[in-house]
């Protein structure tokens, strides 16, 4: 095995991670007691849990300037690829895919009017190593930030607290007020004891927001319990009871695939954070297509996926309903920017009923992009 | 379903639900037990409905296949912008954030820059132990062209690693 076969394993997120299923007898009961074309609870479940991912388009691109009669002369957007959060695992960004050729038939709902949302620059801070010191000093990480690769910083104070700096796709910082170096934990969803209250938890946030200042707005939170157990590099047992208000990063009211956390302990301590570190630049009015060409754009991407494909089923999809987000995107250039993208929902009629899903697909009106943007699609049975 | 189906079907369970869960787990980062399990569930619901379409010499592979499609399922469900919002918080919400930014940051930026088939296979063959054979049956392509595309894709992570390593 080669180095990089060595390395690559290192990499595995399952790895020396025993699986334990809590009753594989009684849910194989469960299974085959259900009738087929039945679906399952869990399932439901974990259709709530579990939310439909956008992955990023990827469009090639060269640098150009374009005008369209009647609309601003702007240069065009030359995109390298599209960016999602730093992805903790990247494996989980691997789209997946299709299982059939889809045709679409767009509904009534969907407008040929195109929504004006503009497009916004994102300015990262200027010094990866400065915002490292400012964030470390924030949050009361003492030490000097230490190079880790790729323009990645980190600071680990004498207590074992640490702060870091990821510059990859949109930089990303992460607080820690224990030491990294755990095994791997379990959580449940519940804790026993009492857990500061919202209000307390987001007079917290607020603090630490304030002092982050940064431009950028956040959604209403998400608030989850959890009790965490796992030992110390000692090997001695620990486990922690935390909670967590999770906000998506917004701008000008629509959410753009950022997020930022923050977990306290019972005595509403920080225990960890982590966020974007950016500002919003200034706004520019791309014209965006309608969310029906949008449509027809999904519609010929699908086309040429498959065409050179055999044996492939078709299906016709029926979209219903859209809304549009911001999803971050690289340029050529280097340059980091907030698009608007749309998000479609509809259904698939099968032989096991009918599926719903989503597809997403770039907002920006074409003439901008010189390429053709990939599309995703999400499935629930 | 008769007896002797409903027999193979445990055994699968039995000897698959271990890495149909790691295989889960690689993909999708953090999962609670609870929703560990639950994903491993409706893998095995899709496998005892499709049971007379499991290939007897590639089980594993086969069964990897259908979780992957319960895995996208499960990330691309949500048809509102609400859902929407919520997934985004998924990835960081209550990560361990400092095994990703100290990790092998190389490594991990070739795998970023390697195209998405290439990395599915590097991956596939080695966290997933999938041999060119399994490789094949996953992707639905012959176990020759599994090997040259497998072959292909270590060839550019090793280039793209010491690209990284370089600058």
């Amino acid at each position: 095995m080669s180095d990089a076969d060595d390395r690559l394993a290192g990499l595995d997120p399952a790895a020396h991670r025993t699986y334990q299923h809590a009753d594989l007898d009684a849910m194989i009961t469960r299974i085959v007691a259900v009738p087929v074309g039945a679906s399952s609870a869990r399932w439901q479940r974990l259709q709530a849990r579990f939310a439909g991912g956008l992955i990023a388009a990827t469009l090639a691109t060269a640098l150009a300037f374009v005008a369209t009669q009647g609309a601003p002369s702007l240069p065009a957007l030359a995109i390298q690829r599209a960016l999602t959060n730093p992805s903790p695992s990247f494996a989980t960004a691997i789209p997946m895919k299709a299982a059939e050729d889809l045709h679409f038939s767009a509904g009534a709902a969907i407008s040929t009017r195109a929504p004006s949302i503009s497009s916004y620059k994102i300015d990262p801070p200027e010094s990866a190593i400065a915002e490292t010191a400012r964030l470390a000093a924030l949050f009361d990480v003492s030490g000097t930030p230490t190079a880790v690769g790729n323009g990645n910083w980190t600071v680990t104070g004498p207590s074992g607290a640490a702060l870091n700096y990821s510059n990859v796709g949109v930089p990303q910082w992460y607080y820690s007020s224990t030491s990294p170096k755990v095994a791997p934990a379990e959580k449940s969803s519940s804790v026993p004891v009492p857990m500061p209250s919202h209000a307390a938890l987001e007079s917290t946030v607020q603090l630490f927001f304030s002092k982050l200042d940064y431009n950028y707005a956040l959604s209403s939170p998400d608030f989850s319990t959890a009790t965490t157990s796992t030992t110390t590099p000692a090997g001695a047992p620990l486990t922690v009871f935390s909670e967590t208000a999770s906000y998506s990063v917004v701008v000008d009211g629509i959410a753009t695939g950022q997020t930022i956390s923050f977990t306290v302990n019972p005595h509403n301590a920080l225990v960890s954070a982590n966020g974007p570190a950016f500002n919003v630049g200034s706004a520019v009015p791309y014209p965006l297509e309608s969310p029906r060409a949008g449509v027809a754009a999904l519609a010929a991407a699908e086309k040429h996926t498959f065409a050179a494909a055999a044996k492939v089923p078709v299906a016709t999809a029926s979209v219903t309903s859209n809304i549009v987000s911001l999803a971050p995107y690289r340029l050529k250039s280097g340059a980091l920017w907030l698009l608007p993208l749309y998000v479609y929902s509809g259904s698939i009629p099968g032989a096991e009923g009918t599926a719903s899903r989503t597809w997403s697909e770039l907002a920006v009106e074409p003439t901008y992009v010189t390429g053709s943007s990939a599309t995703f699609e999400g499935v629930s049975n | 379903m008769s007896s002797a189906e409903e027999d193979r079907f445990a055994r699968l369970v039995h000897e698959h639900s271990a890495a149909v869960a790691n295989y889960l787990r690689r993909r999708l980062y953090p999962l609670t037990p609870s929703d560990l399990d639950d994903l491993v569930e409706e893998t095995m619901v899709v496998v005892w409905r499709r049971l007379d379409r499991v290939p007897v010499d590639a089980e594993l592979p086969w069964m990897l296949g259908v979780a992957r499609n319960v895995l996208r399922n499960a990330r691309r469900s949500k048809n509102r912008r609400s859902a929407f919002e919520a997934t985004l918080h998924s990835p960081t919400s209550d990560s361990s954030a400092e095994e990703y930014v100290i990790g092998d940051v190389s490594v991990r930026e070739a795998l970023g820059s390697l195209s998405e088939d290439d990395r599915e296979i590097l991956l596939l063959n080695a966290w997933d132990g999938l041999d060119t054979r399994a490789l094949g049956v996953y992707l639905v392509i012959s176990t020759n062209a599994a090997a040259v595309r497998l072959s292909r894709a270590q060839a550019r992570f090793r280039e793209l690693l010491s690209a990284a390593e370089v600058h």
